[in-house]
């Protein structure tokens, strides 16, 4: 397993509140590696009442269990936690996600296809080619955000959100993909569903099936398998 | 063994402290609104404060009791009958197998806390036993509370209970002061919006649940439209919304945020806005000086 430095340069550090710190850092490409390596050492190791540390595309927010000293030197802290850091390559997991590229499941489907001029084929073919990687967990619980959308699949959120997604709808906006690991409201554009399970309390080892910065290869399949695999799932 | 809801109220869940150390998952804490109010109705059945209670939101809830049990009631101020005989809220209410309690109309605040000696028998998972309704995570199924649930609570031998100290109780007030600092995106707004941002007075909404509060002012206007890079949201974070107008995160609010946020209140004094209602004024003291001295700290590397 090979090693090499955390590179992240601390742009900002500002209050977030009287019990947490936003750290803002300069972006650089594959620095997203940087960040989930500082953040797990933030968390295998944390500051005194450091009780949640939430990375984000740029950011990290440490957030205390009590009021903290915001003139201390936290720049400094954190430069040295990030020189003293060691970045563990090529741990991360490839999954392969079954889709399910129907209308039946993907209620924007069509719209996408002609918003976007594309075949329903050819948009299953240019979704499926790239390799995606898990940039991050959150708005919900495990909703996964992917990085790696081709250009020619790039859309604006919808103006106006759906009031609800139901779970496993793989939906595009922007430059990624994103996978809803719940039913929940929705402003992405629905383009198909897993039948993957990404979240179950009940696994008291592992809750959520990705991890951030694991990659992710989707493989159509057709309705009648998305409705064998849910059923045995 | 157990209590018997009858009726469940219009948004009852169970709550402890919360959920900590899963925020990088996605996982936002939940926990009490008013912790406060919690820890005084647990303190007052001899539970550790942290311990589950209910969160009883807006309208009560009626119960009956199968096994001899205690419990107290803090925070919102409901008129409360045991058999249809009013009952005194500001001590330990003693319930026997077959007892029939309600809680009847609200007289104050918006959120009570109903704690019964021993806890309520519910399993933490991932840590806790809060309630996230969005998540089904937590609580009783991952759910509020229905009619013909039953609280699996142990029958409880206490026998004297504290009383609730008088100048512990909420009282109904028009203006709320809440203290905050500003937020990471203050400097987004022109001097005479942050201005106006900082002393004006903001309306709870209706739309204000334990994921956020809708507040009312007049809209407030942002300077720098360039897109803001998603980052980690804490409950308090007073966020402006495209129109001007403003989302105050609470307790279940997601894990990230992209809108630019202007102040984030005290941590310990979010316990306050749990039991503000629609309509009545907020304003948020905002001290200045914390955000400034960060910043030369900064410039000094």
């Amino acid at each position: 397993m090979s090693e090499q430095p955390n590179n992240l340069l601390v742009k900002q550090v500002l209050p977030n509140g009287d019990q947490a710190l936003l750290v803002r850092f300069e972006i650089f490409d594959g620095h997203l590696l940087h960040i989930h390596s500082l953040a797990e050492d933030l968390l295998s190791k944390p500051f005194p009442s450091l009780v949640n540390v939430v990375p984000a595309t740029d950011s990290i927010v440490l957030v205390f269990s009590q009021i903290i000293d915001h003139n201390l030197n936290w720049w400094g802290q954190l430069e040295q936690r990030i020189a003293d850091n060691r970045i563990k390559a090529g741990r991360h997991r490839i999954h392969s996600v079954p889709i399910c590229y129907d209308a039946a499941v993907a209620p924007d489907l069509t719209a996408v296809c002609s918003a976007l001029s594309v075949s329903i084929e050819q948009l299953i073919q240019i979704h499926t080619e790239p390799k995606y990687q898990v940039a991050m967990l959150g708005f919900l619980p495990g909703f996964a955000y992917l990085n790696g959308n081709d250009q020619r699949l790039v859309l604006p959120r919808k103006a106006t959100p759906e009031l609800s997604l139901p779970a496993g709808s793989v939906a595009i906006a922007g430059l990624q993909t994103g996978i809803y690991s719940l039913s929940s409201p929705g402003g992405w554009h629905v383009i198909g569903r897993t039948p993957l399970k990404l979240l179950d309390w009940h696994n008291k080892q592992q809750a959520m099936l990705f991890t951030p910065l694991d990659w992710v290869k989707f493989v159509p399949i057709d309705i009648a398998r998305y409705h064998q695999l849910v059923a045995t799932s | 063994m157990s209590l018997e809801i009858i009726k469940a109220g219009t948004y009852t869940t169970v709550q402890d402290a919360g959920r900590l150390g899963l925020a990088h998952l996605g996982v936002p804490v939940s926990g009490f609104m008013d912790y406060q109010a919690a820890h005084l109705a647990n303190w007052m059945v001899g539970n550790q404060p942290n311990e589950a209670i209910l969160e009883i939101t807006w309208t009560g809830i009626e119960l009956i009791s199968h096994v001899n049990c205690a419990m107290a009631i803090a925070g919102a101020e409901f008129i409360c009958v045991v058999n249809d005989k009013p009952v005194n809220t500001d001590a330990v209410i003693h319930l026997k197998a077959g007892d029939h309690f309600q809680m009847q109309r609200l007289m104050v605040g918006v959120r009570a806390y109903l704690a019964v000696a021993g806890g309520l028998g519910v399993e933490p998972v991932a840590g806790s036993c809060s309630t996230l309704a969005v998540a089904q995570l937590g609580g009783l199924d991952g759910r509020q509370l229905h009619a013909g649930d039953r609280l699996n609570v142990s029958a409880n031998g206490l026998t004297h209970g504290r009383k609730k100290p008088a100048w512990k109780k909420i009282k109904a007030q028009k203006i709320h002061v809440v203290r905050a600092i500003p937020g990471p995106e203050f400097d987004w707004l022109e001097p005479g919006e942050i201005r106006k941002a900082f002393g004006q007075a903001y309306q709870l909404s209706h739309h204000s649940d334990r994921q956020g509060f809708r507040l009312k002012s007049e809209p407030i206007v942002s300077i720098k439209k360039s897109h803001l890079q998603s980052s980690g949201l804490v409950a308090g974070s007073l966020q402006v919304t495209p129109d001007g107008q403003t989302i105050l995160a609470m307790h279940d609010a997601q894990t990230i945020g992209g809108y630019p946020r202007i102040l984030v209140v005290n941590q310990d004094e979010l316990h306050k806005l749990a039991q503000i209602r629609p309509g009545e004024d907020i304003y948020f003291f905002v001290a200045i000086a914390q955000r400034t001295v960060v910043n030369l700290s900064a410039n000094f590397q």
